[in-house]
């Protein structure tokens, strides 16, 4: 049964395209940020002053993937860094405890031949 | 072969895995629950994935049935022990001390019995009977050669035990790939510490100490302890939950996660069965065992002659010969033999006459190497006087080789030649030197001096068989 919580959290993650079982990073979304974009998400996540020293590796990861054109997965589907998080959120459960998700998937694309894909 | 046959009847009469056969079963604490019914009666329930919700019923304990599988299984557990030990046995090498022992065994077991004087074997033999063997005692049997030879024994199965046990502490729990644990684990984690309070996160539990002793369950090895279910062919571990799961049993909650089919469980855990109870037959059984009692009896006797060259009993013996062969002799004392119609007497000294044995490796059994043949330098009618020491036997029958037991055609055969040499010079018969003062002048004797000596003169008062 559910447990009744009349405020639910969001909870983001990221991890990039190849990244090993280990290597992913989650956090707690104030409630600022649910009305930001992807990418201010992404910031807040890779630049948090609380990441700890397995995390630091992963969002160095994160971040060099995004140094160049990249693509994010948010819950399986495509979207925009500029896309705002709000109607992206997807509700789970976790230990029968209501939350909202937000998984992010980075994968950097080669120069040329998709580029023009992206926006 | 004995050790799959083993498995695969530990893995078609286990309790545990015929339930879930049949039903979903959940092992909680050393209890087996299992969903029974329809109805929803009572407060256990389990529904999986969008499948209804179903009734648990609490079972028998694990330990119970476990039990039980090894109660009915007894039998087959007994037999599977005596043919490992039997096995084990004839892989340590102790069964065979050496290629020339064979017919050293052979002549003790085979043809000795037929040469001694024991009324009791013969009588059997005659009236096709069972003799009662004799009774050895452990004093008479105390001998160094047993010592080293039970010591041979421990020393080999101490080490076979080490073996095994090194084997078990290598045995590894049925988990999931450690990186789909990590995985789940680190996602799980960080959720815990996000999304739950604390005392619920203390409250947690993945398995830590076990509340009822799983050390002697084969079952909880594989699964490190860790509650577990079988569900369509899967294993699920149970992770508790604080506020109810996919599983309700007596007021907690469980979900279930990390399938791994469970045949990979259900073969390890036959495997482990069937080494456990080879290490059981290693540590208790192998003394009392019966194919062991029997072979240890055998190789004592060996043992006892291995390194023996000569050996000697009564008026039988042997001697070990060139290239792995024995002989096998009777002694002839010294003795008188008569001449037929004359009032002659003649003295011939008492030596060995032999048969020499080689071993059959191909056919497992002794043969003759050379016929009877004389061990010294000494002279009689029956054996000629050019140096040969082979023993005339004149047209002497030995197809009985054929179908007589083997011990106890050879075992006749050198009786045989020991009759010809002390009864065989009757009228009629046709020797290599007939008894003359020609031949043997200087074995002459009088009757006085054979009176006088208490020589035997040994080819009188013999009666002759009729002759078809």
């Amino acid at each position: 049964m559910a447990q009744a919580n009349p405020e639910v959290k969001y909870v983001a993650s990221v991890r990039t395209a190849l990244s090993g079982p280990d290597e992913c990073l989650m956090r707690q979304l104030p409630k600022a940020y649910v009305s930001q974009n992807v990418k201010d998400v992404l910031e807040y996540l890779t630049t948090h002053d609380q990441l700890t020293d397995d995390e630091v590796a992963v969002a160095g990861s994160v971040r060099e993937e995004m140094k160049s054109d990249y693509t994010v997965a948010v819950n399986g589907t495509s979207a925009r860094s500029e896309d705002k998080v709000r109607g992206l959120f997807t509700e789970r459960e976790h230990q029968n405890v209501p939350y909202k998700a937000l998984d992010m998937e980075i994968a950097s694309v080669q120069e040329g031949g998709l580029a023009s894909l992206l926006q | 072969m004995v050790s799959r046959a083993i498995e695969g009847a530990v893995m078609d009469n286990d309790q545990v895995f015929g339930l879930a056969q049949r039903t979903p079963i959940f092992v909680i604490n050393g209890q087996v629950h299992y969903c029974f019914g329809n109805s929803r009666s009572g407060p256990n329930t389990f529904k999986f994935h969008s499948d209804r919700v179903r009734p648990v019923k609490e079972g028998p304990s694990l330990r119970v049935l476990e039990k039980l599988r090894d109660i009915k299984l007894s039998e087959s557990y007994a037999i599977y022990q005596d043919i490992f030990i039997k096995e084990e046995f004839k892989r340590s090498g102790l069964t065979n001390l050496g290629g020339d022992n064979n017919l050293v065994r052979f002549v003790l077991r085979n043809v000795f019995p037929y040469l001694r004087h024991d009324d009791e074997g013969m009588l059997a033999s005659v009236f096709n009977t069972k003799a009662k063997s004799k009774k050895v005692s452990k004093q008479s049997k105390s001998g160094k050669a047993v010592r080293d030879y039970d010591k041979k024994v421990a020393d080999y199965f101490e080490g076979r035990v080490k073996y095994f046990e090194n084997e078990r502490s290598r045995y590894k729990p049925i988990v999931p790939t450690k990186s789909s644990r990590s995985r789940n684990r680190m996602k799980e984690k960080s959720l815990d510490a996000i999304l739950l309070p604390v005392s619920v996160r203390k409250g947690i539990d993945l398995g830590g100490e076990p509340e009822v002793d799983r050390r002697d369950s084969v079952l909880y090895s594989l699964t490190n302890g860790q509650d577990f279910a079988i569900i369509d062919r899967s294993l699920y571990f149970l992770r508790k939950m604080p506020l109810g799961g996919e599983l309700n049993v007596d007021g907690r909650g469980y979900i279930l996660e990390n399938a791994i089919e469970s045949r990979k469980l259900f073969l390890e855990f036959s495997k482990r069965k069937a080494n456990e109870l080879s290490l059981d037959a290693l540590r208790h059984k192998f003394a009392e065992n019966a194919e062991y009692q029997k072979l240890r009896t055998k190789e004592i006797d060996i043992a006892k002659y291995a390194g023996v060259n000569t050996y000697h009993e009564g008026e039988f013996g042997f001697e070990k010969a060139a290239d792995n062969k024995l002989l096998l002799y009777a002694k002839i004392p010294d003795y008188v033999l008569k001449s037929p119609g004359r009032e002659a007497y003649y003295r011939f000294k008492g030596h060995k006459i032999a048969l020499r044995l080689k071993w059959n490796s191909g056919y497992k059994n002794a043969g003759l190497d050379r016929g009877p043949h004389k061990l010294s330098h000494v002279v009689g009618p029956f054996y000629d006087g050019s140096g040969s020491s082979g023993l005339c036997m004149g047209h002497y029958n030995h197809d009985y080789f054929d179908r007589m037991d083997r011990g106890k055609a050879i075992a006749k055969y050198l009786l045989d030649a020991r009759n010809v040499i002390l009864h065989g010079y009757q009228k009629g018969s046709n020797p290599y030197r007939s008894l003359s003062d020609s031949n043997f002048e200087d074995r002459r004797i009088s009757l006085r001096e054979i009176k006088k000596k208490k020589l035997p003169i040994t080819n009188i008062n013999y009666q002759r068989g009729r002759r078809r």
